[in-house]
Formats: C-alpha cells, structure tokens, sequence
C-alpha cells in the first residue's frame, strides 16, 4: 500500500509542475500587454514602461515561470491585475462555493441513478428500464446551459424559486440550499447519466455471469436481496472510478453553471477574469482547477486499493 | 465519357459484396438517416428557397421590439430581438458545428492516433515521454482546457478547431497505443520485419489499419463532445465573433427572454441535442455491431 501511494505520488510531481508550466505558457504568451491591463488604455509610454520593469515583465519567460512557480509553493499566486487583491485570497473566496454545488451534484445524481439502476436492473427490457435508459442517452447529449435553461422554464419560473444570484450559507442556510438547488440539479443532470449507465451494465454483467449470484439464487436468495447484499457492493468500484473520471467534466460544468446562474464560484472568478484579461487571475484558478483534478484521480485511485485488497496485495507483491 | 456510377459491369462486385452482409439495424440506420437530414438541411440553408439571410435583422420597432414570434409571415420560426430568423440562423448555425466538429476529430485523430501508433509500437523511452507528456493535457478538464487556448489563440473557425481537438488528443492517442501494442507481437508483423520491411511500412501497411476502426468510432463520440464544447464556448463568448450564428451563442441571446420567447433557446437547442443523440447512438450502433461481428468470426 504503502509503495503504491509512493509511486503514485512521484507521478503526481511531474504532472502538476507539467500542468503549471503549460498554462503560465499559454497565458503569457498572449497578445496583449498586462502592463495595459493594469493601467488601462491610453497609458503614457513612461508608465507603462515603469509598470512593466516592476512586475518584472522584461524578464525571460522562463525566469517569469521560476518566479511564479517559487511564490505557488509558498501559496502565493501572484496579484489580480485589475484589483490589486491576492489571487490566492480570491479563491480561497470563492472555492467553498464551486465546492457546494458540486457536491450537492454528487449527492443528487448518486441518489437518483443508484435506485433507477437497481430497479432496471430487476426487470431488463421493461418499460421503466427503456424509459431510464433513454433519459440517461438524454443526459449526456444535452449541455449544461441548456439542461440549465429548460430547468429554468420548468421549475423555476413556474414555482417561483430564484432563477439567479447566491446566498451564502453563513448569511441564511436555507435561502442559500435554495439558491443552491438549480445549479446542482444542472450539472447533476449530465452525472446521473453516466452513473446510471455504468452501474447498470455492471450490475447486469455481475447477474449473469458471477458464480456467486447463481449460488445464491439456488440457496433460494431473493432477486432484490442478491442485488443489494452481494451485487451492489461489488458494482462500488467501477462506479468510484467513474465519479473520479467525471470530476473533470464536473469542474468545467461548473464554469458554464455558475456563469448561467450568476453564482460568485471558482468557474465565474475564472471567466470573468478571462473577459478581462486579468492574466494572473486565470493562471491561479486554472492550475488550481488542473491540480484539484490530479489529486482527486489521485484519491480515487487510493481508495480504489483501499477497498479492493486483491488491488493492494497485487500492486505490493512487484 | 466515363460515367463509373452507372456502369454495370464496374458497379456489379460492389452489389455482390453487399448482399452478403447482414442488413443494416436500425440501430445504425436511425440516427445515421437523422443525422444525413441535419446535416443536409445546415449545409444546404444557403440555398434553400424562401429562408431568409441569418443576418439580416427586420427592424419593425424598437430596441428588443423586433422579435417575431412562431409562424409569423416569412419567418416560420420567429425571429429573435434583433429581428433576425431563428430558423435560418439555426441551419447555419448548424455548418459551424459540423465544421468544428468534423473539423476537430480530424485533427485529434491524426495527432492523436500517429502519437499512440508510434509510442505503442515503439515502445520503451519513446512511450514513456509520449504518454507523459499527453498525461499532462489529460489533467486539465476538457472545458477548462478548450476555453484557455481558445482565449489564446482568438476567435476564428480554424482556431477554434484547434482549441477543441487538443482535448481530445490524448483519449485518442491512449486508445491508439492499445491497438499497436496488442498488434505488435503478432505473426504477420514479426514476419514483417523479418522480411526487412521497415518500420514506417510496417506502421502504415500493417498496424495502421487495425487500430482505424476503433478510432473512427471513438470519433462520432467525440464529434458529438467537440459540437458540445463549441456551443459551450460560444455560450460563454469565447466562440466565433457575431454575428455569425452559432448554437451556443443563439442559446445565450435568447436567455434574457427565455419566459417570453422560449423558443429561440429551444429551436437551436433541439437542433444540437438531436446530433449528439444521433452520434451517440450510432456509436453505440457500431460498437454493437463490430463487436458481433467479432464474435461470429
């Protein structure tokens, strides 16, 4: 165990630094000057001038990344070039919010898909199971901003829930989870899609393949309780993976979600700074959205090990 | 004058290997019919008689006055709140997703399937660096990913081809890899290179074509993402520059009226959700189908 989170972990140091050094690239090798963005049009030359020796932009590129890369690692990711605030105060701000709703997203789509997957699963072929399979074909092929926008038409226009802005928990718990719901109930959308799919194809491969199930069937065990007692539990570990590889859809789901509904989280810091050409901005919230994604592969890939010992010994025996 | 399509002689072993296959299912015939017709009616919007141009605005009032409901005279659709026909903005709104999307998968496929061919056959150091290195762009979310270079390289069709094929490279090249390492060891490659056939021949004539097919499939799945990710870019501004139609950026016009005039949200939006279904689902078809094949051999 010990061995595999070792060398899961030396392949993570490349990968964030590979993360890193790409977006501080492809951000500084845009056309514009920063300098600009600081001072605005119709700068004099002098300033200008000045602006760009003190944020050191005459430096090499490369210098610039070393500089940037040394303050990271101590936590600190540069000043907004429009605010003059620290980029890391700024998503230490907004982060708790990105993470509500993914969250709240999680929950949804695991409560909806688990019992529409087992409940297909008991009778293939019926009706409820082609009904559910053609909703799940529907999730996936519909963006988030459109499932967004006909949940706006559909629930919240005619109840009359808040169709925009946030409420933040420490100000009124309840009007927050209100203004939370749509968001999470958008990007759960997609989520519930593929949970159901995979855990449905799983728990029928298990069905009629697995010895186990046959020899519980001819001890007389009941379909429902094969299902939940012994199937189920196995069906955990396709399904941890996939919500580890959907964690990248998730993230950039919520930047679409969050700039629809008008919600202050890490996706709208980041587009609002992208409108704005606020370059150091968009450097922090992308290689934190990037390096969130590595850790959580990396978190699936442990608890994985941690659940399945044939996984552990496996790995442990090379 | 030669017209090969109406030769018999020519067209007669073409017929002959036809009917020995299984008849199309209508798992592939369905979507691939529905996916023809869009196709057909956003290629050929240019043409069309009675459609008016996309970006001809009807101004009959003021600001936001404009709008023209559904089966309004002239325009079946309605307009939106510049007065502009939602159904022929739809339609060629259309040809940038099908350009994008094609578009996009061809470029992935050719970077990202040669990658995986040559690290899979190769093989040792070669592997290691390819597959690294494309780990890293496997780290950032598609989105997140599409919206920087997309912001780096600025709005243009060929750019925004771009900005959505690099997403897709690495998925591609990984799927790639398999084929050629599993090809590999087998006889007709050894035989191959005991021959003396070099390895670009041996890539090209032998490895190449038993890979195509898997890729090919995985690319409907990925057209249908790329279509997705260029109306999400569009959505959020970051897509062509307008006025020129595009699904994504309808969408976000008709937010602001979305209780009034639902329709101008709806329109382009079934439009996208009906070719991503349909590539979905002749995906699924394929898949099907190859994997019977396979069995039955």
């Amino acid at each position: 165990m010990l061995r595999l989170l070792g060398r899961r972990l030396l392949h993570l140091i490349p990968v964030t630094i590979g993360v890193s050094f790409l977006t501080f690239m492809l951000l500084n090798l845009l056309p514009g000057d920063p300098a600009l963005t600081v001072l605005g049009e119709g700068a004099t030359p002098e300033a200008v001038e000045a602006i760009t020796e003190q944020m050191g932009l005459n430096d090499p590129v490369l210098l610039r990344y070393w500089h940037w890369f040394v303050g990271a690692l101590g936590g600190d990711l540069g000043t907004s070039l429009n605010s003059g605030e620290s980029v890391t105060t700024l998503l230490l701000q907004r982060v708790p919010t990105s993470l509500e709703i993914m969250l709240l997203a999680q929950i949804i789509a695991l409560v909806v898909a688990l019992p529409v997957a087992i409940v297909s699963v008991r009778r293939p072929g019926s009706l409820f199971d082609r009904f559910a399979g053609l909703t799940a074909f529907a999730g996936v092929a519909t963006p988030p901003f459109l499932v967004g926008m006909l949940l706006v038409l559909v629930v919240a226009i005619p109840f009359g829930l808040p169709a925009t802005g946030w409420i933040p928990f420490t100000e009124n718990p309840v009007m927050n989870l209100r203004s939370a719901f749509l968001p999470a109930l958008t990007l759960a959308a997609a989520l519930y899609a593929v949970y159901m799919r995979v855990l449905r194809a799983d728990l029928v491969t298990q069905l009629t393949q697995e010895e186990y199930v046959t020899t519980a069937r001819a001890k007389g065990v009941a379909q429902g309780t094969i299902i939940r007692r012994h199937v189920l539990r196995n069906s955990v570990f396709p399904l941890i993976t996939v919500i580890g590889i959907n964690m990248g859809a998730l993230l950039g789901g919520a930047v679409i979600v969050e700039t629809l509904f008008a919600v202050p989280g890490l996706g709208k810091l980041m587009i609002d700074a992208i409108y704005q050409r606020d370059v150091v901005v968009v450097q922090g919230a992308v290689v934190v959205i990037a390096v969130a994604f590595v850790l959580i592969n990396f978190a699936v890939d442990l608890l994985y090990a941690a659940l399945d010992p044939r996984i552990r010994h496996d790995r442990a025996s090379h | 004058m030669t017209e090969p399509l109406t030769d018999p002689v020519a067209a007669a072993p073409v017929a002959k290997s036809r009917s020995r296959r299984r008849r199309p299912s209508f798992e592939i015939v369905i979507p691939g019919t529905l996916l023809a017709l869009i196709a057909a009616a956003c290629l050929l919007a240019p043409i069309l008689p009675g459609l008016p141009d996309p970006n001809l605005g009807v101004l009959n009032g003021g600001e936001g006055e404009s709008r023209m409901g559904l089966f309004s005279p002239g325009h079946l659709l309605g307009t939106d709140a510049l007065g502009r026909d939602l159904l022929s903005r739809s339609l060629h709104g259309g040809q940038l997703s099908i350009i994008v999307g094609l578009g996009s998968v061809a470029v992935g496929l050719l970077i990202g399937g040669t990658l995986g061919i040559v690290a899979g056959y190769a093989g040792g150091a070669v592997d290691t660096v390819v597959m690294r290195v494309l780990d890293v762009f496997l780290a950032f979310p598609s989105l997140v990913l599409a919206l920087v270079v997309a912001t780096y390289l600025g709005p243009s069709i060929p750019n925004l081809i771009i900005a959505i094929a690099f997403f897709a490279i690495p998925s591609y090249a990984r799927i790639a890899r398999a084929g050629a390492l599993s090809v590999r060891e087998r006889d007709f490659v050894l035989s191959a290179r005991l021959t003396g056939a070099r390895a670009g021949h041996i890539l090209i004539r032998h490895v190449t074509p038993r890979v195509v097919g898997s890729l090919l499939t995985y690319g409907l799945l990925i057209c249908g993402i790329a279509i997705i990710t260029e109306a999400s870019l569009s959505f959020l501004g970051l897509g062509i520059s307008p006025p020129t139609p595009s699904w994504g950026s309808m969408m976000a016009d008709g937010k602001t009226d979305l209780s009034t005039a639902p329709q101008i949200v709806l329109v382009p939006g079934l439009l996208l959700f009906l070719t991503v279904v349909s590539l979905n689902l002749l995906a699924d078809g394929i898949r099907h189908r190859l994997d019977s094949e396979g069995s039955s051999r």
